[in-house]
């Protein structure tokens, strides 16, 4: 009976251990990468507003070299506040499944009267207006293009609302699972309680050594400094997750190891002790 | 005594039974998980290449191939167009980041003495191909790089849409540079015409 009770608390340690893993990767999914705020912070911690606003100008003034315009037809036909509005509007999208799309038409306005206040009347023919109707599209198209990414950051999203899908239906019940386990591993072992919490500690510690391994893993493969995804700036973000991430599984781990072992040696001194109380 | 070697013992014990159930617990992943793992890690690490190792190589010209193409972005040659005065340093690649520092190369043309469509181009800026008009049939072309002298002889001159991409065709039957340019040359606002130059290998 003993070999029997201890085999089933072996398999149900076990389950117990995978359902750990499970939900604990759930949650760092669920609060990191799927959760919109936190994303925000990291976009607003990688500085993110700012580099593509400067990517932006950057970008803009490749088209001006064969314009013959003069550069400053580019200022001030955008903010930093309009370029952070249009991020969120993005951000908005690709986490609440909308569609919104980013207007220009202010920009193309603004650049349109830059234009005219600095090109002659006399070259505005009508050829002239065409080509400049022209540019302004495609210095519209290319703020877009900085800002949306497109077609990658559609792509995000979808894959972003599909993992939520599956998650949100899983959620609810995930949690519950280990609790679920690690009752009925305790009521197997009612008798001897101390036996039933070494095997939770057993659970938990091999759990942490797990996650420890996959973070020393991942480190270990992948030159995580150097991902280099779009661009420097959105490139910066992911780091800043991944890392971000890494670090909270390696805190995990180490808390879960640390603490495993200290109940794993308490239970066997109360055992030992009791054996010799017998 | 006794008490402490039978704790430890038990400990042990414990750790062991912890130890298995990683390695089984690794063993089942890898089994149903492996290649999906393996792939995704690579998939990440085609995104996470050193790019400020300092490797420099030169590239040679062997049996009409380039060995060690030059990284996009870098200078690798400076073309000369003597009747119209210019002489600008040749990048590779066409981004209008590229474009700001001269003239650009297709990456998806071939390179100078690889026997195949070479396709440059550059703004029409007064001190890059502001005066390509003046350009005429026979004119010379001379593409310096890393690795040779090439000289080219203008033999057609024709304005196409920028959309129009047969016009400036990839082949590799013979050697073809083609050069191009935003065309009209004093034009004010976004060019949707290219005006593009083709010249024929004539010495190497």
């Amino acid at each position: 009976m003993k070999i029997f009770k201890n085999i089933v608390s072996i398999i149900l340690a076990f389950l117990l251990m995978a359902s750990i893993l499970l939900t604990v990767a759930v949650q760092i999914v669920s609060s990191t990468i799927l959760n919109k705020d936190y994303i925000l912070g990291k976009l607003e911690e990688a500085n993110y507003y700012n580099n593509v606003y400067e990517q932006i100008k950057d970008s803009l003034a490749g088209y001006i070299g064969p314009s013959g315009l003069d550069e400053e037809v580019l200022e001030n036909i955008y903010t930093r506040e309009q370029v952070k509005d249009d991020i969120n509007l993005i951000i908005d999208n690709i986490y609440e499944n909308k569609n919104n799309e980013i207007n220009t038409e202010e920009i193309k306005e603004k650049l349109n009267n830059n234009i005219e206040e600095s090109v002659s009347t006399g070259l505005l023919t009508r050829e002239n207006r065409k080509s400049i109707e022209e540019f302004t599209d495609k210095i519209a198209e290319e703020y877009v293009q900085n800002i949306s990414h497109d077609p990658y950051f559609e792509q995000i999203g979808k894959i972003v609302n599909k993992v939520k899908v599956v998650l949100n239906n899983i959620d609810g019940i995930i949690i519950f699972v280990p609790i679920v386990i690690a009752i009925i591993l305790l009521l197997i072992n009612i008798k001897q309680i101390s036996s039933g919490i070494r095997f939770l500690a057993i659970s938990i510690l091999a759990s942490g050594a797990i996650g420890l391994i996959i973070e020393i893993y991942i480190k270990s493969k992948i030159n995580i400094s150097n991902i280099l995804i779009i661009n420097d700036s959105f490139s910066e973000v992911i780091k800043n997750v991944i890392n971000n991430i890494l670090n909270n599984i390696n805190m995990m781990s180490i808390t879960a190891i640390v603490a495993s072992l200290v109940l794993i040696i308490l239970t066997n001194i109360i055992k030992v002790n009791s054996k010799t109380i017998e | 005594m006794p008490k402490i070697i039978e704790i430890v013992k038990a400990t042990i014990i414990d750790l062991i039974v912890a130890f298995l159930f990683v390695i089984v617990t690794l063993a089942l992943v890898k089994i149903a998980f492996g290649q999906s793992i393996d792939t995704a890690i690579m998939l990440m690490n085609t995104v996470a290449i050193d790019t400020k190792k300092d490797v420099q190589v030169d590239t040679v010209l062997e049996n009409s191939s380039l060995k060690n193409y030059p990284e996009y972005g870098t200078k690798y040659a400076t073309i000369e167009i003597p009747k119209i005065n210019v002489k600008q340093d040749v990048y590779f690649g066409s981004s209008l980041e590229v474009l700001k520092k001269g003239v650009g190369h297709d990456s998806g043309s071939y390179f100078p003495g690889e026997g195949g469509s070479i396709i440059y181009m550059g703004h029409n800026s007064k001190n890059v191909f502001r005066r390509f008009s003046e350009l005429q049939k026979g004119d010379e072309i001379i593409v310096e790089t890393t690795y040779g002298t090439f000289k080219y002889r203008i033999y057609d001159m024709q304005l196409v849409n920028e959309t129009e991409k047969d016009k400036l065709p990839i082949q590799r039957d013979k050697e073809i540079l083609m050069v191009y340019t935003c065309y009209p040359f004093n034009n004010i606002g976004y060019a949707t015409q290219r005006y593009v130059v083709y010249a024929e290998l004539v010495e190497e």
